[in-house]
């Protein structure tokens, strides 16, 4: 805390590296181009919003990590910025920050029909993958007899990554919609059955014990103390099946599909426009962000004890 | 009606040498407040497992009215040494899980009342919507005892419930229990290693060596009893001396240093 309320001095308000290197952008944006440059108004508008981010949370909020966030972000573009300027690079692969941004201004329908496409899919693999595990989970791991029958092979079936069968279900499934459905479910559905599972083993003796002397019936016991006992460790399993579901969903929609996110890569790239290709990378990185948050706000929510 | 009566219980590992209890008889009457005392690893704890159902004798029965009884029963209420509350409930949900258990005519309203009415007795009717967590060690005990007597059970088992709590804390507590057997007239059962603890709170101390019942010790200091007041009560003052002898004498073969732990 000492580091955070450190008195900035007055001269630095101003004089300060994220606010040099914002101007020095900003003088770099009026450099005549090697490539075709596009309109620059969405790429002044990204670097408004981090220097407006620093102004906030460096200098009225004096968090440290702001200023240094803002710093590795506008050290990035600037290098970026010189290297495209100068005509150091492939202008095909490394294209002006001008143009990639652009794109989100000529192509955003066409990103948000993916990712509302790709959210559905990811929506739904999650739920049914998660609530089908949960139930599962529960039951089995409450029986002794059917979690020991179980346990060992869901064991060998977890770990193997669902980009593995991708191509076999894409090819079992009667369509690209269900069939990226059933990828998602499958990434997600083993690792959470299996902790699930392994959590239910786990339980104190003390508090099943505390349970059965209050008379309660199987159904009970599973409903009111089992799964608030898991409940837990299954919204902390979330914020790594967001990240399994997405992996399963980009590695499905590389292979075929007419929509979503991960589509959008797909297509640009072959057409050799990396410049798509890129603003699709940087779209699915916020949306993924943004999600991010929506879990962690669920959490903290349910999370009680 | 809460009359229990042991005959002949015996209970062993499947793979031990020797029993951990032998041949147990003893019958506590209704209303009664009796105490096992004895050192760990006497089977006090092992025998109020098998009154509470977790575990089955080996051999022989205990009866509840006359009745042979297999597993927990709504008849008994439990209070552990642990903390047993659930932790993802609130001290009152708690409260309200135990009385949903063995009375499913009520509805929400009368539940959250009944609750309220019994964190009251135990002194916590602020504190209902607390997590266990944020409660002391002595309430969480207390908000147990709320909801072993919420269930109306005839009998209440408390298997060492002040064990992990301080002296001062255990003071109050014991006051607690006194005055709510008082109150609630219900057949009590409490194990403790606390001599002083004993004869504070007991009818009857029923004294245990290892597997066996070595005698039963009649406690008659009137009730209700106030620590400070029978402390030096010149009976309280013989019978503490009685027991301690019989701790000592009982268990010679325990090294002092557990010894006086246990006292």
């Amino acid at each position: 805390m000492r580091i955070q309320n450190r008195k900035i001095k007055p001269v630095f308000t101003i004089l300060n590296i994220p606010n040099l290197l914002f101007v020095l952008l900003l003088y770099m944006s009026t450099w005549p181009s090697v490539v075709k440059t596009k309109p620059p108004y969405a790429y002044l508008a990204v670097l408004v919003l981090i220097e407006i981010y620093f102004v906030v949370g460096y200098l009225v909020k004096k968090k440290v990590a702001c200023h240094d966030i803002s710093c590795i972000l506008f050290a990035f573009f600037t290098i970026w910025a010189y290297i495209t300027k100068t005509g150091k690079a492939h202008s095909l692969l490394v294209m002006p920050m001008e143009n990639v941004f652009y794109v989100f201004t000529t192509h955003y329908e066409e990103m948000f029909r993916g990712l509302m496409s790709s959210l559905y899919l990811v929506f739904w693999g999650m739920v049914s993958a998660t609530v089908l595990a949960v139930i599962l989970g529960v039951l089995i791991g409450w029986v002794t007899r059917l979690n020991q029958a179980i346990l060992p092979i869901v064991r060998i079936i977890s770990p193997i990554p669902s980009l593995a069968y991708t191509t076999y279900v894409v090819a079992a499934m009667p369509n690209f919609k269900i069939s990226e459905i059933v990828i998602i479910f499958l990434g997600i559905f083993w690792p959470t059955f299996s902790r699930v599972i392994s959590t239910v083993a786990t339980i104190d003796k003390k508090i099943i014990d505390s349970a059965r002397v209050l008379n309660v019936g199987t159904f009970t016991m599973l409903k009111d103390i089992v799964y608030p006992y898991v409940k837990p460790t299954v919204l902390r399993n979330l914020t790594s099946s967001l990240s399994t579901a997405f992996l399963c969903l980009t590695g499905a929609e590389l292979i075929g599909a007419s929509s979503g996110l991960g589509y959008f890569i797909r297509k640009y790239s072959e057409y050799a426009n990396y410049t798509n290709v890129l603003a699709g990378i940087i779209f699915m990185g916020v949306v993924v962000t943004v999600l991010s948050f929506l879990v962690r706000f669920i959490q903290n929510k349910f999370i009680k004890w | 009606m809460g009359k229990l009566e042991l005959k002949n219980l015996t209970f062993q590992y499947p793979d031990a040498a020797a029993p951990v209890l032998e041949n147990l008889n003893l019958t506590v009457e209704e209303g009664e407040f009796v105490c096992i005392l004895g050192a760990s690893g006497c089977g006090k704890s092992t025998l109020l497992s098998i009154l509470e159902g977790l575990r089955e004798p080996t051999s022989g029965s205990f009866l509840i009215n006359g009745q042979e009884v297999i597993g927990p029963g709504p008849e008994r209420g439990v209070v552990f040494q642990h903390y047993s509350l659930f932790p993802w409930m609130t001290a009152k949900q708690n409260v309200i899980f135990g009385i949903k258990q063995v009375r499913k005519d009520l509805k929400k309203k009368q539940l959250e009342e009944l609750a309220q009415s019994y964190l009251e007795k135990v002194g916590l009717g602020a504190d209902g919507n607390t997590m266990p967590a944020q409660l002391s060690g002595g309430m969480q005990q207390r908000v147990a005892i709320a909801r072993a007597l919420a269930m109306d059970a005839d009998i209440l088992l408390l298997d060492e419930p002040f064990g992990a709590v301080d002296t001062r804390n255990r003071r109050t507590l014991q006051k607690l229990v006194c005055d709510l057997h008082e109150i609630e007239k219900k057949t009590f059962l409490f194990v403790t290693h606390d001599v002083e603890e004993a004869i504070l709170l007991a009818d009857r101390i029923v004294f245990m060596t290892p597997g066996h019942i070595h005698q039963i010790v009649d406690v008659d200091i009137p009730k209700p009893r106030d620590y400070e007041q029978i402390r030096n009560d010149e009976r309280f003052v013989s019978l503490r001396k009685m027991l301690i002898d019989l701790f000592y004498e009982k268990y010679a073969d325990y090294t002092l240093d557990s010894m006086e732990a246990k006292l």
